[in-house]
């Protein structure tokens, strides 16, 4: 991956002792970025910026002296329902390739947590235009897919945000979930499928004609309408979400690229709608270790 | 008070043991004695053992099942539902041993162990569950439903005897000293051996350099099954081997199928960046273009085309490529178990299992080694019990489904159907299962298709060192016969863990080891919330890092029980907040956590199984443990627990102790570029509690220690407090145990002190009257006379008084009498009620039980019914007494066993004093047997007036190099002397300075040699003679049990040879060497006479016509009696040609005259 125009934090905000004020010790000066932005994906590719909450502040170490405070505040996505705001990774794909080029196309399978985006295939460079005549059709977008990790309270997007008075302030917005998307080659699938399909329609034709009508005497099966469950018992628990997968139908997402309206709006929203309540800390350290633990 | 100190208070007090560790003056040392850290940092260890105990594995592991396990057993298999009825359910809510729900502190009172040794019963608690089921349209809960019962370990926390003080022991009738661990099985007690075992779920990379093969394997091992995955080298090309699937899959196409589609990311994930790897890895490429696998569905359906499918009856047909989904999520690498469509953790897997082979194809060194400790796991008592249950709760669950099935079928039923009514039918499988396996040995579980005999062992009571020595066992799997070195080699890695001579000789050298004196095996931890802990300390989880920064330099992996869960870039930090944390008692102390710089991973484990010792940390050049630490565990403020909660002692497993720098004394505390971070308690430990026994054992030839080892679980001693209580099939009682005058902590540690085995003997190193050759002793009489070396041998006799089907029974009678009115001479033993009079003398053929079976007991009551046959005729089947020596009868017990028939158990005692051939041997691996009996008027004796009850041949000392058993003789000398009794502990003890010193004071010379007078002659010996006391223990073999002799005797039925062995009387075998000898010297006609005529002469009538066999003067083939000769052959040779005939092959043969 490469070093993008993203933060993120990856600390949870509650990592913090119960005396101090809460605070960011900045040990790789951030990078001006954009936080990601709801239900839009777009690039993120990001350097992981290292913003530790120190949890002993008596024990600090001399070579990792405290630079700066920066108080915290928290935001979330405007509502809550409606929108959600994930990491999209692209991997194998190089920084140098931007992403806001194009149109794109996104669709996602909600219950199966997958994530698919159709985005726009360069095809003058490393692009085998022969290899098109084999799959028989014009392939203008790359599919990418994954899953969507939920992130369980792990990762948030955080703006440090230089006000004009010179403080400074760091906001941090949860993140629902990341996502790692690969390229799919389904026109391959599809060209398989199909012969596979040919090929047993084929055999089918010439077993029909040759076959013998057996006719089977076997008693009734006791239970059928514990059939339709019983077989989604001894289905493994991967097949299951398989089935439930092809048997979903994607519903599809709007696609809107940085420089959009809505986008810049929420982006702001994010930055300067936090409550403006610093954040400090009632838990414990001790206890939220035993929190963690017990858990 | 705080809760937790008043806990460890209580159990201060039940252990009255350890009651003078808290008194004001222990060991010598008093409370205001000035504490130095150095020297008694030692007390750390008696405090171990305080919390612990000697076989706290085996209690820790018990307790861990009962009380943990079971439910996660419970939970996994909680719903019973119907084929036929898709309403009824039953679902298990819990599962408790030994207590009803509404008491969970009252544990229902057991019978007491000793009574089921008595009465050959099982020592169980019975296993209840809660369930919930519907019975018609209701839904009901029942609680308390008992469906077994389980053995119960011996002083485990389901245990009467657990937290029992002396009086509370004395009164169950049990030895306060028993280590407990086991369990009594059908009145006998077993012991489930450690096992040891390679460990599971994590991957091992070997290579075999000649073939240039390199192969990463991983047992993958879950509750529902056991499978294990290669990544191997084929041809340079890398390929996964798995047994469900038929042939090897090329890597790259696993790893597709697993989701990694791009060819650049499967390169990134195997290889990172360094282009050795890659050269290495690019062909494998090619081998998936190849097969034009290109997308996850053609590798999922190429995966899915070769996997064997065992279908179940009922499970629908799965098309390839749900094959391939199911192979890759559940079949391969069986225990991270997919369950949604996120197959990266799978994908990572397997792709560090690629790295792993490539990084050792490149640096043929990143192999891992088989026999390094860290490598191997221990499989306890509790886990080998988890699945044993586990199948049979199954088996119940599908037995009672079954049964539940065949009800609901019917279609009207008359009565609303209970289906806890026939949830009893099968309890009783648990019950039996349970017993069997743990009294035969042999662990079936159906669902791994294992089968593995040989697991529980008799528990050995020849001493109470056999029995310590028994629990604190480890077996290897590995084959005894296999020859290879490796396994059975002292691997540095067991320093501390596994004691360093305690192993026995020949096959099973190596391969069966035993506890060191300080450590602890550990059970199995949640994954789960170490998960979430690393996560917040840093470690940023796998799902969200990239492949290309995956392998980057100084990216650390992170692996928990050796699964990659994620990463950090410092490693370091993150190691030490991790044991911050665990210092601090917020994670458990046995969790381990290291770095593998080579791996560039950091490895947590929190499995069961590891082995792990306590250590002292060391800070700054500082041991954590200071004198007033130790002044507060003195005063008894403190337990070993506080220790470990102040963060001043933690467990180290293998592979963390790889981390660390562990200073021997502190004395080597230092602070340079590497400072060290540990001390170790006490050097001693590395030995375990049966080699701990030895004093100086330093100082010998580490053989002599070995053999010592061995020969310490043999020696005669103290059993037990209750041994003259128990009723066993063999015990040996030595008269007047001592303790020993040179001891050692360790023997104070396991109470060796208070049960020892054997006698301190005055010895004489000199020759005397040439009997003591090859390490024969010369005995004194007059010792022996006053007591030395005797020994009591009781044994036991069971009867059973059996019942009848048709009412009749056996039953017993009294003697019968001569026409004197005195009981002839076989009933002279018996009382009136025809058992032996306790203390009536009873000799070869006497009778001890004089017992009568009914002769019509086959008959069936229906049968003779109609004639009612009051009259009841009875035979005798009296139990005789066989022995060359005369016994004395010294316990009658009658009891009934459970299935109410009567049980008798007679013990009958003998006394032995030491004779001609029995047995000794000193703690040195010195063993002799008596080779004369001397009288004391002629023995020598010193100034004093003192002669040895031992003289030993000082040519036993030269080529054994036993210096520890001189050292012995010194201090014991010293401390006879000086009236103290001196300490020969490992690495310390008493200084032989000091000892010669005692020595020189008390006008002794200070070599330990005396100016001896011969007893014979009365002059002065012309050499001055070591001489002083040594540790003398009396091995169990004894000339009375194998003295042997025939005349005349017994012959097998179908050879006509005499018997074999010397239970059957059998004959002394002129075997085929011997045979060779006589062939060799010509003595033809003794070789006749041994070989035929002293054996198994026949005289057969052969006819010399037809050259066949006939009978008194016929030949029945030829029908005459004309050419019918008589001879003598072997009646194996005749045998032989009468089994040849019957098999249709006629030998003749064919007589000729030799003169």
């Amino acid at each position: 991956m490469t070093p993008g125009n993203e933060l993120f934090v990856e600390e949870d905000e509650e990592m913090k002792s119960d005396s101090e004020e809460p605070r960011l010790v900045i040990k790789e000066e951030p990078q001006d970025g954009l936080p990601a932005v709801p239900e839009q994906p777009e690039e993120e590719d990001e350097e992981p910026v290292h913003v530790e909450a120190e949890e002993e502040d008596d024990e600090e170490e001399d070579d990792d002296p405290i630079i700066e405070s920066i108080p915290l505040y928290i935001n979330t996505m405007p509502s809550r329902f409606k929108n959600s705001l994930h990491i999209l990774q692209y991997p194998g794909r190089a920084k140098a390739r931007r992403l806001d080029q194009g149109h794109f196309h996104a669709s996602i399978k909600p219950q199966s947590k997958y994530l698919e985006v159709k985005v726009p295939l360069d095809t003058s460079k490393f692009f085998d235009g022969t290899k098109v005549e084999d799959w028989g059709e014009e392939i203008g977008e790359q599919t990418l897919s994954g899953v969507l990790d939920p992130s369980e309270g792990g990762y948030y997007i955080a703006k440090v945000e230089t006000d004009s008075e010179g403080n400074r302030k760091a906001v941090l917005v949860p993140i629902d979930s990341t996502a790692q998307l690969r390229t799919s080659f389904q026109y391959i699938d599809a060209i398989d499928n199909s012969a596979h399909q040919q090929k047993k329609q084929e055999q089918a034709e010439i077993h029909k004609t040759t076959s013998v009508q057996i006719l089977q005497s076997a008693a009734k099966h006791t239970g059928t309408q514990a059939n339709m469950d019983g077989f989604m018992h001894s289905l493994g628990d991967s097949l299951k979400h398989v089935k439930r997968f092809d048997e979903e139908s994607w519903s599809l997402l709007s696609w809107k690229n940085d420089e959009d309206e809505i986008t810049n709006k929420i982006k702001k929203e994010l930055i300067n709608g936090a409550d403006s309540i610093e954040l400090t800390t009632e838990t414990k350290f001790d206890d939220y270790i035993q929190k963690l633990i017990n858990e | 008070m705080p809760p937790k100190r008043k806990a460890s208070r209580v159990a201060a007090e039940s252990d009255e043991a350890f009651q003078e560790l808290f008194q004001p003056e222990y060991k010598g040392k008093k409370l205001t004695d000035e504490i130095n850290t150095a020297e008694d940092k030692w007390n750390l260890l008696p405090a171990f053992l305080k919390v612990k105990g000697l076989v706290k594995q085996h209690l820790d592991s018990f307790n861990y099942f009962v009380d943990t396990d079971l439910k996660k057993i419970i939970k996994a298999n909680e719903l019973v539902l119907s084929d036929v009825d898709p309403e009824f359910y039953l679902k298990y809510l819990d599962i408790r041993v030994g207590h009803r729900s509404k008491t969970p502190n009252d544990k229902l009172v057991l019978m007491p162990p000793h009574q089921c040794r008595l009465r050959d019963l099982t020592y169980s608690a019975p296993i209840f569950v809660d369930v919930e089921y519907t019975r018609g349209r209701k839904i009901i809960v029942h609680t308390d439903l008992e469906i077994g019962r389980m053995p119960i370990m011996l002083r485990s926390n389901k245990c009467i005897l657990d937290g029992a003080d002396d009086n509370t022991m004395a009164r169950y009738d049990e030895c306060p000293l028993d280590p407990g661990g086991y369990f009594i099985v059908n009145g006998t007690e077993k012991v489930i051996l450690v096992q040891e075992q390679l460990s599971k779920n994590r991957i091992i990379v070997e290579a075999d350099e000649k073939k240039g093969i390199v192969q990463a394997s991983v047992t993958s091992s879950t509750h529902e099954r056991k499978s294990k995955t290669y990544v191997i080298t084929k041809n340079d090309k890398i390929y996964l081997k798995h047994n469900s699937i038929s042939e090897d899959i090329p890597i790259v196409i696993i790893l597709k199928a697993a989701g990694i589609t791009s060819d650049l990311e499967i390169l990134q994930l195997v290889c990172g960046s360094d282009p050795n790897y890659q050269d290495l890895f690019v062909v494998n490429f090619e081998e998936a273009a190849r097969l034009e696998v290109f997308t996850q569905q053609q590798a999922l359906n190429y995966v899915g085309k070769r996997v064997k499918t065992i279908r179940r009856a009922g499970a629908p047909k799965l098309s390839q490529l749900q094959e391939g989904i199911e192979a890759i999520a559940t079949t391969i690498i069986a225990h991270l178990t997919v369950s949604d469509l996120q197959f990266k953790e799978k994908a990572l897997y397997i792709a560090t299992m690629a790295r792993r082979v490539i990084m050792t194809m490149h640096n043929p060194t990143m192999v891992d080694d088989r026999d390094y400790v860290g490598n191997k796991r221990l499989e306890l008592a509790g886990q080998l019990m988890s699945l044993l249950f586990e199948d049979l709760f199954k088996k119940f669950n599908s037995d009672f489904k079954a049964n539940i099935d065949k009800v609901l079928k019917k279609p009207s039923r008359t009565s609303e159907f209970d289906a806890l009514l026939s949830i009893n039918i099968h309890s009783n499988n648990i019950t039996m299962g349970l017993n069997r396996a743990i009294s035969t040995g042999n662990w079936s579980l159906k669902r791994f298709k294992m089968e593995r005999a040989g697991v529980t062992h008799v528990l050995s009571r020849l001493s109470y060192i056999s029995a310590l020595g028994m629990m604190t066992r480890i077996s290897s799997q590995f084959e005894k016969s296999r020859k290879v070195s490796g396994p059975r080699a002292l691997q540095p890695s067991q320093f501390g863990m596994l004691c360093t001579s305690d192993t026995p000789e020949g096959e099973a050298c190596g391969l069966v080891k035993n506890l060191a004196l300080m450590t602890h095996i550990t059970t199995d931890d949640e994954e789960l919330p170490i998960k979430k802990l690393c996560y917040m300390l840093g470690c940023e989880p796998i799902l969200g890092v990239d492949s290309a920064t995956l392998h980057d330099e100084g990216n650390f992996g992170i692996h928990v029980n050796g699964t990659l869960v994620g990463t950090t870039r410092f490693p370091g930090k993150f190691v030490e907040n991790f044991r911050k944390l665990r210092r601090t008692g917020k994670v458990s102390a046995f969790i381990s956590i290291h770095t593998n710089t080579h791996q560039q991973a950091v490895h947590i484990a929190t499995d069961g199984g590891r082995i792990c010792r306590p250590l002292i940390i060391v800070e700054n050049g500082k041991s954590k443990v200071t004198a007033e630490h130790l002044l507060k565990l003195k005063k008894g403020e403190w337990a070993f627990d506080d220790f470990l909660v102040h963060g001043l002692v933690e467990y180290l497993d293998v592979n963390e102790e790889n981390d660390s720098l562990i200073a021997l004394y502190e004395e080597n505390i230092n602070e340079n570029s590497v400072p060290t971070t540990h001390l170790e308690i006490e050097p001693f430990t590395v030995l375990g509690a049966v080699a701990g026994l030895i004093p100086y054992p330093h100082h010998n030839q580490s053989p002599r220690n070995t053999y010592q080892c061995a020969m310490g679980k043999q020696a005669i001693g103290a059993i037990a407090y209750n041994q003259f209580r128990r009723i066993d099939t063999l015990l040996y009682f030595m008269v007047y145990p001592q303790q020993p005058m040179v001891k050692t902590k360790t023997i104070e540690l396991i109470d060796y002190d208070k049960l020892p085995a054997g006698q301190n003997a005055t010895v004489a190193v000199m020759s005397y009257s040439g009997y003591d050759i090859e390490d024969a002793l010369v005995l004194n009489k007059a010792s022996i006379d006053r007591g030395f070396g005797r020994c009591q041998v009781v044994r036991k006799n069971t009867i059973q008084l059996k019942r009848y089907p048709n009412h009749t029974k056996d039953i017993l009678s009294g003697m019968r009498v001569d026409e004197h009115g005195n009981p002839i001479f076989p009933h002279q033993a018996l009382g009136p009620d025809g058992l032996g009079e306790v203390g009536a003398r009873i000799e070869n053929g006497q009778i001890y039980a004089n017992k009568f079976v009914p002769t019509n007991a086959g008959e069936s009551a229906l049968g003779g019914a109609s004639e009612p046959t009051n009259v009841e005729s009875h035979r005798e089947t009296p139990a005789y007494y066989k022995g060359p020596e005369p016994s004395y009868v010294d316990q009658v017990m009658m009891s009934v066993s459970d299935n109410d028939q009567a049980l008798i158990k007679v013990l009958l005692r003998q006394t032995r004093r030491p004779e001609l051939g029995d047995k000794f041997s000193s703690r040195h691996g010195q063993k002799g047997v008596c080779g004369i009996i001397v009288q004391q008027e002629d023995l020598p004796f010193n100034d004093m007036g003192i002669s040895p009850d031992i003289i030993m041949n000082p040519h036993g000392f030269p080529s054994r190099m036993t210096v520890g058993k001189m050292i012995e003789l010194i201090s014991g000398k010293a401390g006879v002397l000086n009236g103290t009794l001196e300490y020969g502990t490992c690495f310390g003890g008493s200084k032989l300075e000091d000892m010669s010193k005692i020595l020189v004071d008390k006008g002794f010379s200070y070599s330990g040699k005396d100016m001896l007078y011969s007893g014979i002659t009365g002059e002065c010996l012309q050499a001055y003679i070591f001489f002083g006391p040594i540790y003398y223990q009396k091995l169990k073999h004894m000339v009375l049990d194998k003295m042997h002799a025939r005349a005349r005797g017994p012959r097998a039925v179908l050879t006509r040879q005499p018997t074999e062995g010397r239970s059957r009387d059998g004959g002394l075998r002129l075997g085929e060497m011997e045979r060779d000898c006589v062939i060799a010297y010509g003595a033809s006609q003794l070789l006749l006479e041994r070989l035929m005529i002293s054996s198994d002469a026949f005289e057969v009538d052969i006819c010399n016509k037809c050259g066949l066999m006939g009978y008194n003067s016929w030949c029945t083939t030829c029908k005459s009696s004309e050419n019918i000769i008589k001879m003598t052959i072997p009646c194996a040779a005749k045998l032989l040609f009468q089994e040849l005939l019957s098999m249709n092959i006629a030998p003749r043969l064919r007589l000729g005259d030799v003169f």
